[in-house]
């Protein structure tokens, strides 16, 4: 572990934004700096997850006017600093699903690549988080490129030499400070919900009378997807007038009716329990299933920002109870 | 040189009353402003407020609107529950910041085809005189 | 005062269900996170124990009530909450004879965000009236128009001018309107949390989910957003009841009851209509006046 001043690490970001696109925490939210000053958390996590540099709510995939196409081209350069641990493994698991073998999304890839994140360790977790379930934790550094740690003047660094190297010259002896204590203290006062077996118990529960009890209350709004860091469902549509169009991917949510509504008219998930059903199974059962790891990563934004909340731990208590 | 700004208007009118007041006007060869493209409507009270904003959003300059005169409506009462939802919608659109002139309302009846041509004129120029149009205008360029 | 209350919805749900007037109650639980109640459903009466009261039980639960067609429901419901289901009454959505209203006064729901910014995770004894959501603070119909059973003594209702906020945003230019009205709507992700809580949002097919006419692009291009809230507000007109469920459900924090107020009241105003109140009464909207004002015609 490396030791560098907050002042002198602000500074070089400063200069870094001539060459990289910095995203930071911004008040409430996740968004583009122009300058360190604008870094600023209001919360312990920011409201809208770091997925929409990687995968942005509304992106053109091509253009075409009159029979002339072009695809977009993405160069740019990203930092991502001051994420959470939390979103760095929801990063990693966008990878497992936008960079696969068969199927690559050049447009995810393109941004992704030239990307560095860093995250920055939870010292106080929030009463939503639940990271330490899904075996990350608030000081987890392995899906991050670095990790930095906050002690008041200066932070604690550790990480990969590309991301070390953004800080060349920067970088003092740690002095064996401990942070053992720390990451136990912050580990500790998370409650996790156990899940070990989840998505071999969800598999026989296709038809459980459970999702209709958990379901409920659940208006079947989108904000859970929406803010949710690891949700990637999107939708492809033609807009634009006249001789100018594009085709665009937008987000799209499972909780939403006409997700499934087909062309016929019928809907197989017109019943929000079986939309439910599909989020839960999805993260729970459908993603370790694909690529052996849970597809939620505790950070809790789901239950934080519902409006009637509904409370995926309680759900997940449920489920082990059945 | 520079040309003249000459605004898009939408006109929904009426089938029986507006609509044929127009029709008279181009018989009895009353000059008016070509910018209001006229789309024929069976009552006023067919129009959707989702059409004025409809409109707006696809980028026209301005909507104007125009019915039968309170008691000829063909159908009765139509044009009342018009005057009731557009009277809303004008108010919020001014509300909300968007400049009130863009839409506008009217009654113009079958025999008045002076009128039509008037309030094709007083239209017409209303708009043109807040320019070219700023808000609500997609701005993603393809 | 609130220890009552909740006693006397429990012992009223546990009647009705027992005496099988309801199949179904719908109520309040205590939250899993500070500051929040979260709606339950109850079918057992032995479960009443669940229910609570208390000044976070901010959801309108009226739009709930269109999710059990062929079930008898009992309903607690504050003053807001009545007026949902007076409005949905009017629109033939529901039928009286269905619905047991618990009627609880209610003397506002309590801004769980500023509590959370004033106080942390640890909730004071007595909170102020400054903490209350934007939509309590000129609440007009406190206690329940329409029950059953009510659970206390009704409170004071306010008497001053209810839309001071709407008199007050009118006094600002034509560009600071709209400057607001953008920054309010760049904020929106489209998550549809404001439809899905309001009770009179029961469309079948909303007019942003159709492709045929395709009203609305996807995305959040800004005029895709303004032209969301413009409709979805417009739709509400002489039928929303000023309950604030659509504004505390958004995840974003947008104001948005500024132009459903509006609306309120213009319909007020111009044709002298509360919303809410008389279930036989019919909408504005769905009847006129000969003499309607009709000064904004050219």
């Amino acid at each position: 572990m490396k030791k560098i001043d907050k002042k002198r690490l602000f500074e070089r970001l400063n200069n870094l934004i001539k060459d990289y696109v910095v995203y930071a925490p911004k008040g409430k939210d996740f968004g583009k700096i122009e300058d360190t000053s604008e870094i600023k958390r209001e919360s312990i996590n920011v409201r809208l997850s770091p997925k929409q540099v990687f995968l942005p709510q509304e992106e053109a995939l091509f253009t075409f006017k009159q029979g002339d196409i072009k695809v977009p081209e993405n160069n740019e350069k990203y930092i991502l600093f001051g994420i959470r641990p939390c979103d760095a493994k929801a990063i990693a698991l966008l990878d497992k699903n936008f960079d696969t073998k068969d199927f690559p999304d050049p447009y995810y890839i393109d941004r992704r690549k030239n990307s560095i994140l860093i995250a920055e360790a939870c010292i106080e977790p929030e009463s939503t988080c639940f990271c330490t379930a899904f075996g990350s934790g608030p000081f987890e550094s392995k899906d991050a490129d670095a990790l930095i740690i906050d002690r008041g003047d200066y932070y604690l660094i550790d990480g990969n030499e590309k991301a070390l190297s953004l800080f060349d010259g920067l970088l003092e002896d740690d002095g064996g400070e401990k942070i053992l204590e720390l990451k136990k203290k912050a580990e500790d006062s998370i409650k996790s919900p156990v899940v070990e077996g989840i998505d071999k118990k969800l598999s026989s529960m296709i038809d459980d009378p459970i999702w209709d009890e958990v379901s409920r209350k659940c208006i079947t709004c989108g904000a859970c997807t929406y803010l949710c860091p690891t949700c990637y469902c999107f939708d492809i549509q033609d807009v634009g007038k006249d001789d100018k169009y594009m085709r665009e991917r937008v987000w799209d949510s499972c909780m939403f009716t006409v997700y499934t509504l087909e062309a016929s008219g019928h809907n197989p998930r017109k019943e929000k329990e079986k939309r439910m059903r599909q989020r839960v199974m999805h993260k729970f059962n459908y993603y370790p299933f694909l690529y052996d790891e849970y597809g939620c990563v505790g950070c809790g934004r789901c239950i934080k920002y519902c409006p009637v909340n509904v409370d995926i731990r309680k759900i997940i208590t449920k489920i082990m109870e059945v | 040189m520079d040309k003249e700004y000459e605004p898009n208007i939408i006109a929904f009118l009426c089938n029986w009353c507006s609509y044929a007041g127009a029709d008279l006007a181009g018989v009895s060869r009353f000059q008016y402003p070509a910018n209001p493209k006229v789309v024929r409507v069976p009552c006023s009270g067919r129009i959707n407020p989702m059409f004025i904003v409809k409109s707006l959003y696809e980028g026209l300059d301005g909507v104007w609107v125009s019915g039968c005169h309170p008691g000829d409506c063909h159908y009765n009462t139509g044009n009342y529950y018009a005057r009731r939802r557009f009277a809303l919608l004008k108010n919020m659109l001014s509300h909300i910041g968007f400049e009130e002139d863009r839409t506008l309302f009217s009654w113009v009846s079958a025999s008045e085809g002076n009128i039509f041509a008037d309030k094709a004129k007083e239209v017409t120029a209303r708009i043109k005189k807040l320019g070219p149009r700023k808000k609500l205008l997609k701005n993603r360029d393809i | 005062m609130a220890d009552k209350i909740v006693e006397n919805i429990r012992k009223e749900a546990k009647r009705i269900l027992e005496e099988k007037i309801v199949d179904i109650v719908i109520g309040f639980e205590k939250g899993t996170l500070p500051y929040t109640a979260s709606p339950v459903f109850i079918e057992n009466p032995d479960d009443v124990d669940k229910l609570i009261w208390n000044r976070y039980c901010h959801n309108n639960l009226a739009v709930y009530l269109r999710n059990f067609p062929d079930k008898k429901i009992g309903i607690i419901v504050k003053g807001c909450d009545s007026r949902s289901i007076v409005a949905l009454m009017a629109e033939k959505q529901l039928t009286r004879e269905n619905i047991y209203i618990i009627g609880v006064p209610c003397e506002g729901m309590l801004d769980k965000n500023k509590l959370l910014e004033e106080f942390g995770d640890n909730p004071p004894i007595e909170v102020k009236e400054e903490f209350l959501y934007p939509s309590c603070q000129y609440c007009e119909h406190k206690n329940p128009v329409i029950y059953d059973f009510l659970t206390g003594e009704p409170v004071q209702e306010k008497e001053e001018e209810p839309y001071p906020d709407v008199v007050e945003f009118e006094k600002k230019t034509l560009d600071e309107r709209w400057k607001y009205f953008q920054e309010e709507a760049s904020k929106c992700i489209r998550c549809y949390a404001c439809r899905q809580a309001c009770p009179m949002c029961y469309c079948e097919e909303c007019f942003v989910d159709t492709n045929s006419p395709k009203w609305l692009d996807p995305g959040i291009d800004l005029p895709d957003l303004q032209v969301w809230h413009i409709i979805r507000a417009y739709h509400q007109a002489g039928r929303c009841v000023d309950c604030g469920a659509c504004e505390r459900a958004c995840p974003m924090d947008i104001k948005i009851l500024w132009l459903t107020r509006k609306l309120n009241k213009d319909v007020r105003d111009l044709f002298e209509f509360e919303i809410g109140i008389d279930p036989e009464k019919v909408p504005p909207l769905g009847t006129f006046s000969l003499y309607d004002k009709e000064e904004f015609l050219i």
